[in-house]
Formats: C-alpha cells, sequence, structure tokens
C-alpha cells in the first residue's frame, strides 16, 4: 500500500511538524539519572490527518502529547503547528484527557461552553454551539448534570465535545478510552469513527491520538506512528488505507494487527527489564 | 421504602415502620441522655445538701432559669453580643483565602511567607489573650482578635493544601482551552479547592468558638463567656450551666448552617452531600 497522507518527505507540507525533538527529564536529586523520554523524533502530521501513536506504556508517548499541547518544552528540537512554535497552551490545540478532567463544578453544557466563553464566542452564538455539540455527542437531556452523575462513557461524551466546540486546529487525545470499561470503549471507538467518517469534508481538524491499542489506532487512525520504548523513537509510521467506518473483522485489518503487534512485541522485553 | 407500587411478584420485603415504632426508636436513642438527666436530677435534689446544691443545680432549676434568661431578653442579647464578635471575626479571617490560594499556587511566595506561618500557627490562640489585652484593652476589638486567630489559620492551611492538590489535568485542560494565567485561578483552582476551604471554614468557626468564650471569660463586658464568669463570682451555678449549655448548642447549630450552605452552594461535591 502506498500511503497517501503525508510521510517523511513531504513533511513540509505538514500541519503539525516534529523536528528532531528530544525530551530529558533531569533527576529529582543529584545521583539521580536523568530520564531520556524522547530520543530525537521527527516526523509530520497532515492537514485534517488523524494520527495514532502507539506505543507500550513508559515509551513517552503521553510525554510527546504534552510537548504538543505546551504543557512543557522539548529539550532540543522543535515543534510547529502551521508553521508557528508551539508555545504556550491554546485554544488551537485541545487537548482529551484519560480521566476526562471535566469540572466537577460546572454542569455538562456550562462544561463545554468553558472553551467558548473564553474564546469569546458571545453568548447566543455559544448556546447554539453547544447545543449542537450536545447532540452530536448523544446527551441530549443530561444538559444540567454535573459530572459526578454521569457514568465514564458520558463523560468522556462531554470531554469530546468541550474539546471540539472551539474548533481547534489540532485535537490532542491522551488513552481518551482507557478510563472505561470493555463494553463503553468499543462503543466510543465506534462512535468516533463514525463522528470521522461523517466529519469528512467539513472544517474539522488535525487529531493526534495516544494509545497502547493496536485495534483502537487501527480503527481510527489514518496513520499509525509507532514509538520504540525508553528512549522513545520512532521506530515506524505505518499507514492505514481502510474506508471507514472500519471493522476489525475484515482481512486487511486482521493482516495490519498482526503486523502491528509484531513492531510492538520487540518491544515489550526492553520495558519489561527496566 | 414506601410506594412501591403493586409488585408482580410477592416479595418478603419487611413492612414499612410505624409511627409507633419510630417514635420507640427515638426514645430508644435517648435512653442514656434521659438516665444522665435523671440521676442528675435525683443526685441534686435528695443526695446533696442545701450548701452543696449550690455546686450543682438540678436540670430542673437550670431549666426554669434558661427560662427566666430568655424571658428577661439576657440570654439573647449575651449571645447576640458573642456571636457579633464571632461573624466579625470571620469577615476578617477569610483573608486567609486569598493568602492561602496564593502560597498554595506560587512556590516563591510560600517560601517567604511559610516559616513565619509555621512559627506563628502553633501558639495557642489563648496565650495571645494577656498581650491582645494590652493592646486592644478589654472588649470587642480584643476578643475579635483572640477570635481571628482561632479562625485564621484552619482557612489558610485548608486552603493551602486544597490549591496543591488540585488535579493538575483541570488546570491544564482549563489552558489548552485559552484560560488566562488570572482565569485558571479564579475559576478553576479556587473552585477545585473550594470544597477544602469550606471545611477550613467549619474547622475555623469552631476553634473560633471555643477561643471567644475563652477570650470574654477574662477581656470582655458582654458575652456568654463573660456571662458565666460573671454568674460564678456570685455563685449562680444555674446561669453557668444556662451559659454552657447554649454555647455547645450554638456551637453545633453554626456548624450545621454551615454544612447546610455547603450542600445549596455546592451541589456538586460530594464532600457536601456527606
Amino acid at each position: 500500500m502506498v500511503a497517501s497522507r503525508p510521510t517523511l518527505e513531504s513533511a513540509a507540507m505538514s500541519t503539525v511538524e516534529i523536528q528532531n525533538v528530544t525530551k530529558i527529564y533531569p533527576g529529582q536529586r543529584a545521583q539521580d539519572a536523568s530520564l531520556l523520554a524522547l530520543d530525537d523524533v521527527t516526523f509530520g502530521i497532515g492537514e485534517r490527518e488523524f494520527c495514532s501513536i502507539l506505543g507500550h506504556s513508559g515509551c513517552g508517548k503521553t510525554t510527546l502529547l504534552n510537548l504538543l499541547a505546551g504543557f512543557e518544552r522539548p529539550t532540543a528540537g522543535k515543534i510547529t503547528v502551521n508553521g508557528t512554535m508551539v508555545g504556550a497552551p491554546s485554544w488551537t490545540r485541545t487537548m482529551m484527557f484519560q480521566d476526562y478532567a471535566l469540572f466537577p463544578w460546572l454542569t455538562v453544557e456550562n462544561n463545554i461552553a468553558f472553551g467558548l466563553e473564553q474564546k469569546n464566542v458571545p453568548p447566543g452564538q455559544r448556546d447554539a454551539i453547544v447545543k449542537s455539540q450536545i447532540a452530536l455527542v448523544g446527551l441530549g437531556g443530561f444538559e444540567n448534570r454535573y459530572p459526578h452523575q454521569l457514568s465514564g462513557g458520558m463523560k468522556q461524551r462531554v470531554s469530546i465535545a468541550r474539546a471540539l466546540c472551539v474548533e481547534p486546529e489540532v485535537l490532542l487525545m491522551d488513552e481518551p478510552f482507557a478510563a472505561l470499561d470493555a463494553q463503553n470503549r468499543s462503543q466510543m471507538q465506534i462512535e468516533m469513527g463514525r463522528l470521522l467518517a461523517s466529519s469528512e469534508g467539513t472544517s474539522r481538524g488535525t487529531m493526534v491520538l495516544v494509545t497502547h491499542s493496536i485495534e483502537e489506532a487501527i480503527l481510527l487512525s489514518d496513520r499509525i506512528v509507532v514509538l520504540s520504548s525508553r528512549p522513545g523513537r520512532v521506530k515506524q509510521i505505518v499507514p492505514v488505507n481502510l474506508p471507514r467506518p472500519r471493522d476489525e473483522d475484515w482481512p486487511e485489518f486482521i493482516a495490519l494487527r498482526r503486523e502491528l503487534r509484531d513492531l510492538i512485541a520487540t518491544e515489550y522485553r526492553p520495558a519489561l527489564e527496566q | 421504602m414506601s410506594a412501591l407500587g403493586t409488585p408482580p411478584l410477592r416479595v418478603s420485603l419487611p413492612p414499612p415502620p410505624g409511627i409507633g415504632w419510630r417514635v420507640a426508636h427515638r426514645v430508644r436513642s435517648l435512653l442514656l441522655p434521659l438516665l444522665v438527666l435523671a440521676t442528675w436530677q435525683f443526685v441534686s435534689a435528695r443526695v446533696l445538701n442545701e450548701t452543696t446544691r449550690i455546686l450543682l443545680p438540678p436540670p430542673s432549676v437550670v431549666a426554669a432559669t434558661a427560662w427566666d434568661l430568655i424571658v428577661s431578653g439576657e440570654l439573647v442579647h449575651q449571645l447576640s453580643a458573642s456571636l457579633r464578635r464571632e461573624f466579625v471575626a470571620f469577615l476578617w479571617a477569610l483573608m486567609a483565602i486569598p493568602l492561602g490560594v496564593a502560597m498554595g499556587w506560587w512556590k516563591a511566595f510560600n517560601e517567604q511567607v511559610d516559616p513565619l506561618v509555621e512559627i506563628l500557627r502553633p501558639i495557642p490562640p489563648l496565650a495571645w489573650i494577656p498581650l491582645s489585652i494590652l493592646w486592644f484593652g478589654v472588649g470587642d476589638l480584643q476578643n475579635e482578635f483572640i477570635i481571628l486567630l482561632g479562625i485564621f489559620f484552619p482557612i489558610l492551611l485548608n486552603t493551602m493544601g486544597g490549591v496543591r492538590v488540585v488535579d493538575p489535568n483541570l488546570v491544564r485542560a482549563a489552558r489548552c482551552l485559552g484560560s488566562s494565567e488570572w482565569t485558571v485561578l479564579s475559576r478553576v483552582v479556587v473552585l477545585a479547592a473550594l470544597p477544602q476551604i469550606v471545611t477550613g471554614i467549619r474547622i475555623g468557626l469552631g476553634v473560633g468558638w471555643m477561643a471567644l468564650v475563652a477570650a470574654e471569660l477574662v477581656g470582655a463586658n458582654s458575652g456568654l463567656g463573660f456571662m458565666i464568669n460573671d454568674a460564678r463570682t456570685i455563685l449562680r451555678t444555674d446561669i453557668v450551666i444556662v451559659g454552657m449549655i447554649t454555647i455547645g448548642l450554638v456551637g453545633l447549630a453554626l456548624d450545621s448552617i454551615v454544612r447546610l450552605m455547603m450542600a445549596a452552594l455546592m451541589p456538586w461535591s460530594r464532600l457536601a452531600q456527606r
């Protein structure tokens, strides 16, 4: 299969450019060794592309996401979005968290509206956007609930709506479905897939998903960046040229899953020895 | 467990407790207090003689005195003096909230202020009484100062603690939705710490109320503390006991009021529902 999406060679056209990024965490005390979390990571993510970063826990994939969001700075190298260096966090790069990170004191409605308020969207328009987002993620009737009154799956729906409604250039997702139970997880993955299929041609931005689930990565991605463990290096970039919505029973899906599993398996032992 | 409709199956639920059962239950839970009261009445009225009875008047006499003090307006007068001091001191003590937020949020600020707080905090408010009488004389100002010390530190420490344990992902979520530093602090950090701030207020009001009575014992011309100390000098132990009971009941009431306000103001907090 030939990748129709931008690859390393055509990276100059990408929305997100990650160039020779290295991240070192200094040891807590003087005698502690410093930790090389990411080592010379370079790849680009195209406009409107859905890119997954796949790897074992501790491979630095969340670190990479934090660098993309601007929560942390790379030790070396640079990250640009649409040609601009990533600086402080901004609504152009919103994040979905594994633990949802909903504001417990705000209702579903107000959680979703939070980013719009920060963006100074006028109240009338804000309400309309919130309403359509609530409908989109299927939370009608729960507008005035507080997060502690929602199930995990519903919380993550609020989180999706909150992150998407400000229309970010890049949506960053940090293992968004990992905390859900199996049924809810696959349900959310399917819905996310449908959301992506239905948004072809609309104004959605670039999506970056960090995951350790091979199935999730195949189900949703245009391209999968496989990271090696400790230090995190780009091991391989695997394009997924399958129509959406995808099905886990397709032979191509199964073949790709095997390929990725083999790629990841060789990484498992060193991670265990750490 | 009352109106369940008509179930299709006969489930052997225990019958709902009748009114008689509930009254019996309530009486049973009051058994020990009633026994103590009866013993007190018996000892005071039958065992003690005319002279020693002055030291422990029977509950019947205390109740009669309480009634007299209520009817004459004396009790309300002294109580309102005490409550006013507690309230004024409480308003001043609210300064602990911004201070605590600043100490919890900015490490550099905390480094400067923390040593001072750590030195002052272990000094009991009561130890300040002699110095405060010299500074402020006998009266409201001195009392309020002592109460302030009692309320201030619990609020400060709880606010600091609450701010320090704010979920970092909430802060990150706000930042990537476009919040400025000030918005993060005012709309996320303070609210996330609010349950603990209110806990600090509850503890503080309790400590302050105890400190108040001690301050009034020596440095006031009105208030419940003054009333019981004044009654002691003329051997009116019945008034002393009425004063003590009032102090206890009002302390309890203050705590209940704060708890109710908590539940009303923070419907999202599980802490408030406890």
